[in-house]
């Protein structure tokens, strides 16, 4: 370092994001509209395996940006649904026998039981010790496209999602917050 | 005199001439296209940086316009529900009618209330949008403006190696020719070229002081030869 390095101004790095390294307020594009990235949860699915979800509004609607970032990249978004969607026995069956049903229907659409993980999720808001444990299951269509996933926090606290699996290259125009 | 001051200006302007290019030829010299070439890549990154500010601004500003439209279309219709409900009560004697008008009304004036703010903020959008599409031309621009430069900078540092090398070689040839091995072979040859006049010159000297007693000795030799010659003709019988 040179003694005129001292005064020369720092060259300021514009950071590079893509859909591995988003932070609460990031924006990004999404099928032809902007969404808002509110939320960012972490998931620990045991053998040193970690993917990430982020919580996405557009203004209107609020969707879950889920990241498996493996050897090959893998996303899905997914939206809530009504449990009871899934039937009328679904969530009795997973209360009665902590196992739920191999075949269900949803939406005139067949899917079957693909997986079943233990998990540990927290929001990267919450403290460093508030994982949440959790099952999860996960029901897929006839060609893999959609998928159903159930998640059981409690006894009786059951929620679900419908998604889909989409390619990286449909995820674009990522911009850090405008609050930072 | 109007002569004389003319000529003082002329002279003034002149020499402000040759102060004007001497100074551009002193900021010529300083110049250093890799430098000027980087320092203009690192504006365009500050201007990308602010353009990228501006855009995720506008486009959080847009987000939140589209969840205000939703807002107020909802609070629009909840009140109309109400508005409705109200007066189903009054039917049914639940609330007086006069109430129920007086109610009803004020539900419905805060249904117009939403429905304005709904039409202002669908406006707003409408700028939002166009802002953001321009600002999005702005910083595909400026992206591609540096990507060009950087490359650009690339093949310049290259080509000023390239330049300086042949600058350097150059420079080495001129110095040899002038003043290296090969001047010291010329001067080498000239050397012996000299000597070698010198020395005939010499033998030009030595020939021009024979004696005539050494004249007289060589024609002598050079019969002796030539009797030594007859003698071997006579032997061989020719």
């Amino acid at each position: 370092m040179g003694i005129f390095d001292f005064f020369k101004k720092k060259e300021k790095e514009i950071k590079e994001l893509d859909i591995t390294n988003l932070d609460i307020g990031c924006i990004l594009d999404y099928d032809l509209r902007s969404w808002i990235v509110k939320d960012k949860t972490e998931y620990d699915w045991g053998n040193n395996q970690f993917t990430f979800e982020y919580t996405i509004n557009d203004g209107g609607d609020s969707v879950y940006l889920h990241v498996n970032n493996g050897a090959n990249i893998k996303i899905d978004i997914s939206s809530e649904i009504k449990v009871s969607q899934l039937g009328a026995n679904f969530k009795a069956t997973i209360v009665e026998r902590d196992a739920p049903l191999k075949e269900i229907t949803f939406e005139n659409e067949h899917y079957i039981l693909s997986d079943e993980f233990m998990g540990h999720c927290k929001s990267i808001n919450d403290d460093e010790d508030e994982w949440s444990e959790f099952v999860n299951w996960v029901f897929i269509n006839k060609d893999e496209s959609k998928f159903i996933s159930v998640n059981r926090w409690g006894e009786t606290d059951i929620d679900a999602v419908k998604g889909y699996y989409i390619k990286v290259f449909e995820l674009s125009n990522f911009l850090s917050s405008p609050n930072n | 005199m109007k002569f004389l001051k003319k000529y003082i200006m002329g002279i003034l302007s002149r020499l402000f001439k040759i102060g004007q290019a001497e100074a551009n030829a002193i900021a010529d010299k300083f110049e250093d296209p890799i430098k000027l070439t980087e320092q203009g890549i690192r504006d365009m990154k500050v201007d990308l940086d602010n353009s990228l500010k501006a855009l995720a601004e506008v486009k959080a500003m847009q987000i939140r316009s589209k969840q205000e439209i939703k807002q107020s279309e909802e609070a629009s219709s909840n009140y109309e529900q109400k508005a409705m409900s109200i007066l189903k009560k009054a039917q049914t004697s639940d609330i007086t009618s006069q109430d129920a008008d007086r109610l009803a009304s004020e539900a419905l004036r805060k249904k117009d209330e939403n429905t304005a703010a709904t039409k202002r903020k669908k406006a707003e959008l409408k700028t939002f949008e166009t802002s953001s599409e321009k600002l999005d031309l702005n910083v595909k621009k400026i992206r591609s403006n540096i990507n060009q430069w950087e490359n650009e900078l690339k093949t310049l540092k290259a080509r000023i190696k390239v330049s300086e090398t042949s600058l350097k070689l150059n420079k080495q040839l001129s110095e040899t020719d002038s003043s290296g091995t090969i001047s010291m072979l010329e001067k080498m040859k000239e050397k012996v070229d000299a000597d070698e006049a010198l020395s005939e010159a010499y033998e030009d000297i030595s020939n021009e002081n024979q004696s005539i007693d050494d004249e007289i000795n060589n024609v002598l030799k050079e019969d002796t030869s030539s009797e030594s010659l007859d003698e071997l003709k006579k032997k061989m019988g020719i």
